[in-house]
């Protein structure tokens, strides 16, 4: 039946879309948990996205592209974590002039590798990665199309759910990243080494949205263009406040994300009448706001989320 | 045997304040060493020093014997050094159990052995804790309890207190200092920071006293023949100690009206359960109760923080010039300062709409305002190195001063004054008390509310004691009794009936 391999089709690249956003919310919320606001996950994921773009593109080698994302990654939550950690700049400011800098740096080096001029087709990369098909659990009706048929990344973001879950309720370093989250003095005052920690979440951080980065290049699409995140790393964001900080409801929200962005690119592909494709653009961001005003409201989080921290000795 | 000492401490804060100057201190065995001095003595920083939250700029530490080094509070903890601040330090949002657990990071965890050594201790001490359920929803005695219980499960031996008793009240004081008792019969060694000397002497075996960032100096307990050279040694004059409260009996004319007023509180529960009472111009209402009752609830709505549920508030101008309602909050570095700011600035938060401030309602005039903050400095005798300073350098009791100066000398109609000398040490004290005796001898209505009985006793012409969120009894000033009150107090607690029964036959 065509209508059920409609559903199938939406459904699975829901799940597709799902990832990088998923991986990226995952990071983002380990981070805040432990009370750092790092609005610089877009622009970690941006150079990630334009590094493995590069290494596959030079080198032809999908593994040495992921390993330079994540590298490049985190490279910038490290230079992130230097201005915000060790000089307690403000956040926000710090993450947004790191998102605006990465814009301009990827899209210069693009320019100053293929030139100016780079239509009618932009350099692409020959291969790309190929979704892996599970044995087993992919022969199940529906279910299998869904879920069983992508790439690992996927498999891997849907573990790092409960992972993180895991990690931040049942062991005593999540019990330590939420203490430092709601109170680093406390957590300090505890023997809790509350610096070093911050770092540590960052740079896991950095590595995964490198690698969140690269599968927009080199996994859905085989170029890269300019600013080609999209806002991707802001709205990962939006989803973890709107998850209340808990893994198990950024799945959900996610989720919902990535359903509405397909649903309209597929909206998109149907050329509605009436409808310009930029109206289904707007959809998915439209949603957010709209279910950050339901069900995002008096949502409390870390009580010390953005706040610098300096030791007072 | 000496637990801990402390040799030639020296600290001076970045910016210059000297808050200690070669500070000897050593603490016994199994002792309830009181730490005694007014606010900004520098009782705190001492124990900070000693329990690694401050680094000393000179001087050393020795534990057992041995010198030490401590480059963090986790340090002091490895040594058995622990300290329970004023401000706790406990994670509302979590539970109990984790917030104990907190206490044992680093350390091989066993889960089952923590629970028995919890049982354990609750038992010897006379806990009741409830493992599971929030911090955020338990009563400050009870978190300080929590805390205890955390540093005791971190095995320290020696436990230093920081204002204890200045969040608790009535009966919750007593059990705390039995507490103490207890602990150090046990073998702990103790060190309560405090200003109040009635504590020092019921519980401790030595009192240090401390001024101006030196130890005066160390007694046994029964070398104190007379309390007042306690006070002389703290404060360098001898004070008198209670407020001549003789002021002309108030009139009739209500300022301030409440009816029928009912207040939730952040979750939703009914914490003000339908209280009508008429402020007079010219007196104090004493609001007595155990905390808990409503009381924070019913400031808040009178003041505006929170929008009643039902009833109503009038509070009528009188006098065009002054017609304002001034509020000394609890919460002070909340809500009573902004703490970046200085302490001119401080002075005049809450008068921005006042020509005398403010030019065309938009030009600040700071002559003017370095004038009024002069004048509140020197009416409180707030302790600053400057007008200029951030208030958040200041101690908390010159903070305080701050504040309630600012309030007084603010015109007003009616002043709210919650918990108006917490923290404070008596010289403080009394300034702040006679301060608002003169104001309502001028015709302002006060209304107090405070933990402190004595202080609600001594100040109020009437006093309206809450229960349950309700004003069970409103006593005038001459048949208000302390034993009749606190039956009052606890009357919506269970013991209701009883004490009606008798109060009604008397």
């Amino acid at each position: 039946m065509v209508s059920v391999e409609i559903v199938v089709g939406l459904l699975y690249s829901s799940v597709s879309l799902l990832t990088p956003i998923l991986l990226a919310g995952l990071a983002e919320l380990l981070v805040e948990r432990s009370g750092i606001l790092n609005l610089s996950l877009e622009g970690a994921m941006l150079v990630g996205a334009f590094t493995a773009f590069m290494v596959a593109f030079y080198t032809g080698s999908l593994g040495y592209a992921m390993l330079a994302a994540s590298i490049a990654g985190v490279a910038l939550c490290m230079l992130f974590a230097l201005l915000t950690i060790t000089l307690a700049l403000d956040q926000m400011v710090t993450g947004l002039a790191l998102n605006l800098l990465t814009i301009g740096i990827t899209s210069y080096f693009y320019r100053a590798s293929f030139g100016w001029y780079v239509s009618p087709i932009p350099p692409h990369v020959e291969t790309t990665l190929q979704p892996v098909e599970i044995p087993v659990l992919s022969q199940i009706p529906i279910l299998g199309k869904v879920l069983f048929n992508h790439l690992p990344h996927t498999y891997a973001a849907l573990a790092l759910v409960f992972l993180s879950w895991w990690l931040l309720f049942r062991t005593e370093s999540g019990l330590k990243i939420r203490a430092m989250g709601e109170d680093p003095q406390t957590a300090d005052y505890l023997g809790i080494n509350v610096n070093l920690t911050r770092y540590a979440l960052l740079v896991l951080e950095g590595g995964i949205a490198g690698i969140a980065g690269a599968l927009l290049s080199i996994g859905y699409y085989n170029m890269f263009l300019d600013n080609m995140t999209q806002g991707r790393g802001y709205i990962a964001i939006a989803l973890v406040i709107l998850s209340r900080w808990n893994p198990l409801l950024l799945l959900g929200a996610a989720f919902i994300f990535s359903f509405i962005d397909a649903l309209q690119l597929r909206i998109q592909a149907f050329n509605v009448p009436f409808l310009p494709y930029q109206f289904a653009l707007m959809l998915p961001y439209l949603f957010t706001i709209v279910l950050l005003l339901v069900a995002g409201r008096k949502v409390k989080g870390p009580a010390s989320l953005g706040k610098p921290f300096k030791k007072s000795r | 045997m000496l637990a801990a000492e402390l040799k030639k401490i020296t600290k001076v804060y970045p910016g210059g304040i000297v808050a200690n100057y070669e500070v000897d201190f050593d603490l016994r065995k199994g002792e309830v060493h009181a730490l005694l001095g007014e606010n900004g003595a520098g009782k705190t920083t001492l124990m900070k020093i000693l329990s690694g939250c401050l680094k000393p700029t000179s001087g050393f530490i020795y534990v057992e014997g041995e010198r030490v080094e401590f480059r963090s509070p986790s340090d002091a903890l490895r040594k058995g050094i622990g300290m329970v601040h004023q401000h706790l330090t406990l994670i509302p949002t979590m539970s109990v159990l984790e917030n104990l657990r907190l206490g044992l990071v680093g350390q091989r965890f066993d889960m089952r052995r923590m629970l028995t050594e919890v049982e354990d201790l609750s038992r010897t001490l006379g806990f009741k804790v409830r493992l599971d359920s929030p911090v955020y929803a338990l009563s400050v005695g009870e978190r300080q309890r929590v805390e205890i219980l955390r540093l005791l499960l971190s095995k320290a031996r020696i436990l230093i207190f920081d204002e204890p008793t200045s969040m608790l009240c009535g009966p919750e004081i007593d059990r705390f200092l039995a507490l103490l008792k207890s602990l150090s019969y046990k073998g702990y060694s103790i060190v309560l920071i405090t200003h109040k000397i009635r504590e020092a002497m019921h519980v401790s075996d030595r009192i240090t006293v401390m001024r101006m960032g030196r130890v005066v100096a160390t007694l046994d307990k029964d070398e104190v023949r007379d309390e007042s050279y306690l006070v002389e040694l703290m404060v360098g004059e001898r004070l008198v100690p209670a407020v001549a409260n003789a002021r002309p009996s108030h009139s009739k004319e209500a300022l301030l009206t409440v009816k029928n007023l009912v207040v939730n509180d952040d979750r939703g529960l009914c914490k003000v359960k339908g209280v009508s009472f008429e402020l007079y111009a010219g007196e104090v209402l004493g609001v007595a109760g155990v905390e808990g009752n409503g009381q924070k609830e019913l400031v808040e709505a009178i003041a505006g923080l929170r929008r009643p549920v039902y009833g109503e508030i009038i509070f009528e101008r009188k006098n065009s010039y002054s017609g304002r309602m001034n509020y000394i909050p609890a919460e002070r570095m909340e809500l009573g300062v902004a703490p970046t700011l200085s302490v001119a600035v401080n002075s005049v938060l809450r008068r921005f709409d006042d020509e005398e401030f403010v030019e065309r309602g938009n030009f600040l005039n700071f002559s003017k305002m370095n004038e009024f903050a002069k004048r509140v400095v020197s009416f409180m005798n707030v302790r600053t190195p400057s007008l200029k300073t951030p208030v958040k350098y200041l101690s908390g009791g010159n903070i305080q001063k701050i504040i309630v100066g600012r309030e007084i000398l603010t015109p007003s109609e009616v002043l709210i004054a919650e918990q108006p000398t917490a923290g404070l040490d008596a010289k403080s004290a009394y300034q702040v008390r006679k301060a608002l005796s003169e104001l309502a001898s001028k015709g302002v209505g006060i209304l107090l509310v405070s933990s402190d009985l004595d202080e609600i006793l001594e100040l109020s012409d009437r006093i309206a004691v809450i229960s349950d969120g309700k004003i069970v009894k409103i006593f005038e000033k001459e048949e208000a009794d302390p034993v009749m009150i606190g039956s009052y107090m606890l009357a919506g607690e269970g013991l209701g009936h009883n004490v009606r029964a008798t109060v009604s036959t008397d």
